[in-house]
């Protein structure tokens, strides 16, 4: 299921946390419910992890991670770095990067097998995602957007994309990244869809705004509604025995 | 949004008669063709070059993918007018949208960027690590169609030959890679607009739009490769009453630029600036209507018109005659001007374009007023894009001639190597083609000095242009010249301050050389004295004295100063050589070049003692007045004089005793009060209580009782301050410091 949240009412959910199959970053906010809608959400599978970047609280698009790693950029303190590696599972490694592009967020998606990334990102950085994160990297943009990371947005089990992608290029980028993708928005035709929602093979939380429409669009893409991978007629079957739940729910 | 413009290959089919007549055409300097477009003798050239295949706007359709000459022209279609709709759908060249059909099959097996398609996903994941993607991608984003790969790795090869970057640049530091041959291409991408141009692939792209955008020019391609250019002032927009007004295309600038050839615009241009009117109405080439007048409206020698210049001074204006004069010839000017400009109302009304040129304040004989002649914001009414000299009939004919003169390069080479030119001058900052003075003039390094000939060059220039002959743009170049300011020395002065003071010192020198140049045993003398060698000397002077030899004058001078040996001997205090050289005959009365005698030289006591003494023993060897040596010194004065000495020192002597005892004093009493002060008031009380006693028994004369006694040696220390440890007293620090060690106190131990 995917859940609507809100940090300090700003809808841009995928700004202020960073979700994963293995962890889970939440920025540091005034309130806590931003954190324990997370935490509820998550914190029987994964840890849910408070920190900042340089201070920062925009996490999400200062960091890029998955399953295998996490790379921050090089204005992370040493204290931070620390406080993440100590809160993380030993699996996870941890990476500073000298990037010029430092939002790694905004220049870097990825699941846990394939990242796309800016047409300029350096080299070096290539090499450390490589390294890092266990990923192939694809130099991209995305409807000729090169902020990949705030223009798409995928897990191991799906992607959404800016809405105005051309099918060819949909076409290229599912064939390129071996998951079904959808040009979408989030938030009520928000195009930055990388930042208005944050998905990992699970679970996932998008803003407030997020419509029903683009919710269902959300879930079928990145296949969790209920029963999760279930296929065929054991997933309707299992839709339906939901339906009729909350339905009985709701009447008593 | 990419395919669609990559779609509009042949979007700009426009609906054109053909027509056929003969062909005039009138050649320029470079592979460069002019042509009048609303002259009908050419207008069939015009035609042909039309006709040629499908015109397209360089700039707008920078991307559209052009194939070859197989795109048919519609000339006598109905497509002009939907062509917009039309756009994505028509003309689908790209071998990807065929593909679409058996999208199932190989779906998404291709990379749009660089327009390849791949056999399998393995292919496709290899590509995307290429150089060749990467380039692509920034030429996508830059809305530059892709470069195939034999291009690209050719297009490396020119930066550097060398194969294979990518494998180089994961070496090379980041900064260093800058310099690498991808990233240079991608730096290139922004301004070479030959980087981009690609033969194979029919295309024509330009540096970047926005410097095509400050061009007051505007391109068309044919599709016979031609490049049309002309002012774009002229094809924008121009609004025809009653033909093809329906939609927005037939507005665009390639279709206002082929109705040229059908219907001639009517232009018309007025200018005014300094009293100075010109106005003419053109049908085509020809002139319907013009008029041109002059009134004395500009201050001479001062210039400025009159008007500005009572702007300028505020509340005082000049009375003169000439001003007032002024002042009404500028209002009747402006006058004159509203009323022709009404008069010829319905031919302005009816010309598609209206130009002006109308500097300061002259815009507001247009434009203002209760009822101004022409209105600023019909979108007729345009300024000319070039610059004009005086208003006259033959610039306005000239301007006209300028506005409607197209250019056509015969292929897409000639222009590029005009147009290239174009990028050099944009780069620093000029937004023309036309090598046109003002522009030209902005290349002049300001901080330096021109010669005056630059007007002259300008003038020329100026002509050229209304001579529809451009030589290509202007180069300005620096000769650096060295001036010859010889003619200027006639009153020079030819010789240097050295050389006019040189005769003189050349003539003394020599001399002096010569002279102190000492010969023979004086020059050994001499050499030995300045060493000094005094052995030498004593054993020289010596055998002098025992050889006597007579002809040696030890009185002669030995250097340049003229100074004799004795000189020299008493200068050094050289007590017995001075003796013995008065002894052999060296004379003191002897005087230098400063006048001065040995006796002068002589700074230590005893030296002069020595001269003194001599006088004494010799007293008429020589004339020791003229030495200047005071009264000579017997033995006698000497031992007066030693008594008097030893009496002064011993004198001094206890002095100095008397003062050490002070001092001593002076110290111990110092010593006594620091110590007293250290006591406890107690204590101060007691040895004042003692000293009482003491002074008591001192007055009483009798025998004072000791109070006190040191603690190590048992003196008595009544009333006076002791040394003290621990209520321990004693006489000296000495007793105490035994004492102490007797009895070391525990701390010390510790």
């Amino acid at each position: 299921m995917a859940v609507r949240v809100q940090f300090e009412n700003n809808n841009e959910v995928g700004v202020f946390s960073k979700l994963t199959n293995s962890y889970c970053l939440v920025a540091m906010g005034g309130s806590e419910n931003f954190y324990s809608v997370f935490e509820s959400e998550l914190s029987e599978t994964i840890p849910v992890v408070h920190t900042s970047i340089a201070g920062c609280r925009i996490i999400g698009r200062m960091t890029v991670g998955n399953r295998h790693g996490l790379l921050v950029p090089n204005t992370t303190t040493d204290q931070e770095l620390q406080h993440i590696r100590n809160s993380l599972p030993d699996s996870v490694k941890i990476q500073r990067v000298e990037e010029k592009l430092s939002a790694l967020g905004n220049v870097i998606t990825c699941n846990d097998y394939v990242a796309l990334v800016h047409p300029d990102l350096d080299r070096e950085t290539e090499e450390i995602l490589q390294d890092t994160l266990k990923v192939e990297v694809f130099r991209q943009s995305v409807a000729t957007n090169v902020l990949v990371g705030s223009y798409c947005l995928f897990s191991n089990q799906g992607g959404i994309v800016h809405p105005k992608t051309p099918s060819q290029e949909q076409d290229e980028l599912s064939s390129l990244l071996q998951v079904p993708l959808v040009a979408g928005s989030v938030n009520r035709g928000s195009e930055l869809v990388g930042a208005g929602a944050v998905v990992n093979d699970w679970s996932m939380f998008c803003g407030m705004d997020t419509t029903a429409t683009e919710l269902s669009v959300l879930e079928s893409i990145f296949r969790l509604n209920a029963g999760g991978i279930a296929t065929g007629s054991s997933a309707s079957s299992i839709q339906g025995e939901n339906m009729r739940n909350v339905l009985i729910e709701s009447m008593t | 949004m990419e395919t669609n413009v990559v779609q509009s290959a042949e979007a700009e089919n426009l609906k054109k008669p053909k027509s056929k007549s003969k062909v005039s055409k009138v050649k320029g300097p470079t592979n460069r063709k002019r042509f009048q477009l609303f002259d009908p003798a050419v207008k069939s050239d015009f035609l042909k070059l039309c006709n040629g295949g499908v015109v397209q706007l360089l700039l707008e359709n920078e991307d559209s993918t052009e194939k070859d000459g197989s795109v048919s022209l519609d000339f006598d279609g109905s497509s002009s007018d939907d062509e917009v709709e039309n756009l994505p759908k028509d003309g689908d060249l790209q071998p990807q949208l065929n593909k679409e059909d058996q999208r199932p099959t190989n779906a998404g097996l291709f990379c749009g960027s660089c327009n390849v398609g791949f056999a399998d996903l393995i292919e496709q994941r290899f590509h995307y690590t290429l150089d060749w993607h990467r380039y692509n991608v920034k030429r996508k984003l830059n809305g530059q169609a892709h470069v195939a790969e034999a291009k690209f790795y050719e297009m490396m090869d020119d930066l550097s030959s060398i194969d294979g970057s990518d494998v180089e640049e994961e070496d090379v530091p980041p900064i260093i890679s800058s310099g690498a041959p991808i990233e240079r291409l991608m730096e290139k991408l922004q301004t070479d607009p030959e980087a981009a141009s690609t033969p194979q692939v029919e295309k024509v792209r330009l540096s970047s739009s926005q410097k095509m955008e400050q061009s007051p020019r505007i391109f068309f391609k044919t599709n016979n490769g031609q490049i049309i250019s002309c002012f774009k002032t002229i094809v924008h927009s121009i609004a025809r009453q009653g033909d093809r007004k329906t939609n927005d295309s037939s507005d665009s600038p390639v279709s206002n630029f082929l109705s040229f050839s059908e219907s001639p615009l009517k232009i018309t241009i007025i200018m005014a600036s300094g009293g100075h009117f010109a106005a003419a109405v053109f049908e085509g080439n020809a002139c319907t209507n013009h008029k041109t007048f002059h009134s004395y409206t500009v201050r001479a020698k001062q210039g400025g018109g009159q008007g500005s210049r009572d702007a300028k001074s505020g509340t005082s204006h000049p009375k003169s005659a000439g001003a007032s004069l002024r002042r009404y010839n500028e209002q009747s000017f402006n006058q004159h001007i509203q009323e022709l400009l009404m008069s010829w109302k319905s031919s302005i009304a009816d010309s598609h374009l209206i130009f002006y040129r109308a500097a300061g304040s002259n815009s507001n004989i247009f434009f203002g007023g209760k009822s101004p002649p022409l209105n600023r914001d019909s979108p007729k009414v345009r300024k000319i894009p070039l610059p004009t000299k005086r208003p006259t009939f033959n610039e306005v004919k000239r301007v006209h001639s300028f506005l409607t003169t197209a250019h056509v390069y015969e292929s897409m080479d000639a222009f590029l190597a005009v147009h290239t030119h174009l990028v050099k001058s944009t780069d620093k900052g000029k937004t023309t083609i036309n090598t046109s003075p003002s522009k030209a003039k902005k290349t002049l390094d300001r901080a330096k000095s021109r010669s005056p000939k630059r007007k002259d060059d300008l003038d020329i220039k100026i002509e050229s242009d209304s001579d529809d002959n451009d030589t290509g743009p202007t180069i300005l170049e620096e000769v650096d010249q060295v001036v010859d300011f010889n003619e200027l020395k006639e009153y020079d002065d030819s010789l240097t301050p050295e050389q006019r003071k040189g005769p003189k010192k050349k003539s003394k020198k020599p001399k002096s050389e010569k002279v102190f140049k000492a010969e023979g045993i004086l020059g050994d003398l001499t050499e030995a004295l300045q060493k000094p060698d005094l052995e030498i000397f004593q054993t020289l002077l010596s055998n002098l004295s025992s050889s006597s030899c007579d002809n040696i004058n030890l009185s002669e001078p030995i250097d340049a100063n003229s100074s004799t040996l004795l000189h020299i001997a008493a200068k050094n205090n050289h007590l017995d050589i001075v003796w013995s050289l008065m002894e052999l005959g060296s004379d003191p009365a002897v005087k230098d070049k400063s006048g001065k005698c040995p006796f002068n030289y002589a700074d230590s006591r005893e030296c002069r003692d020595t001269f003194r003494k001599f006088m004494g023993q010799f007293p008429e060897k020589y004339d020791y007045k003229k030495a200047q040596v005071p009264p000579p010194i017997s033995e006698e004065m000497e031992k007066e004089r030693a008594e008097k000495k030893k009496l002064l020192n011993k004198l001094k002597r206890e002095k100095e005793k008397q003062k050490k005892m002070e001092r001593k004093e002076h110290e111990k009493e110092t010593e006594e009060q620091r110590r007293f002060l250290g006591l406890s008031d107690r204590e101060k009380r007691a040895l004042a209580a003692e000293q009482r006693i003491l002074a008591q028994c001192k007055r009483n004369a009798e025998t004072a009782p000791v109070l006190v006694r040191c603690f190590e040696c048992a003196v008595d220390i009544t009333g006076k301050v002791p040394f003290e440890y621990n209520q321990n007293v004693f006489c000296t620090p000495k007793c105490l410091a035994v004492h102490r060690k007797k009895f070391p106190s525990p701390l010390s131990v510790l």
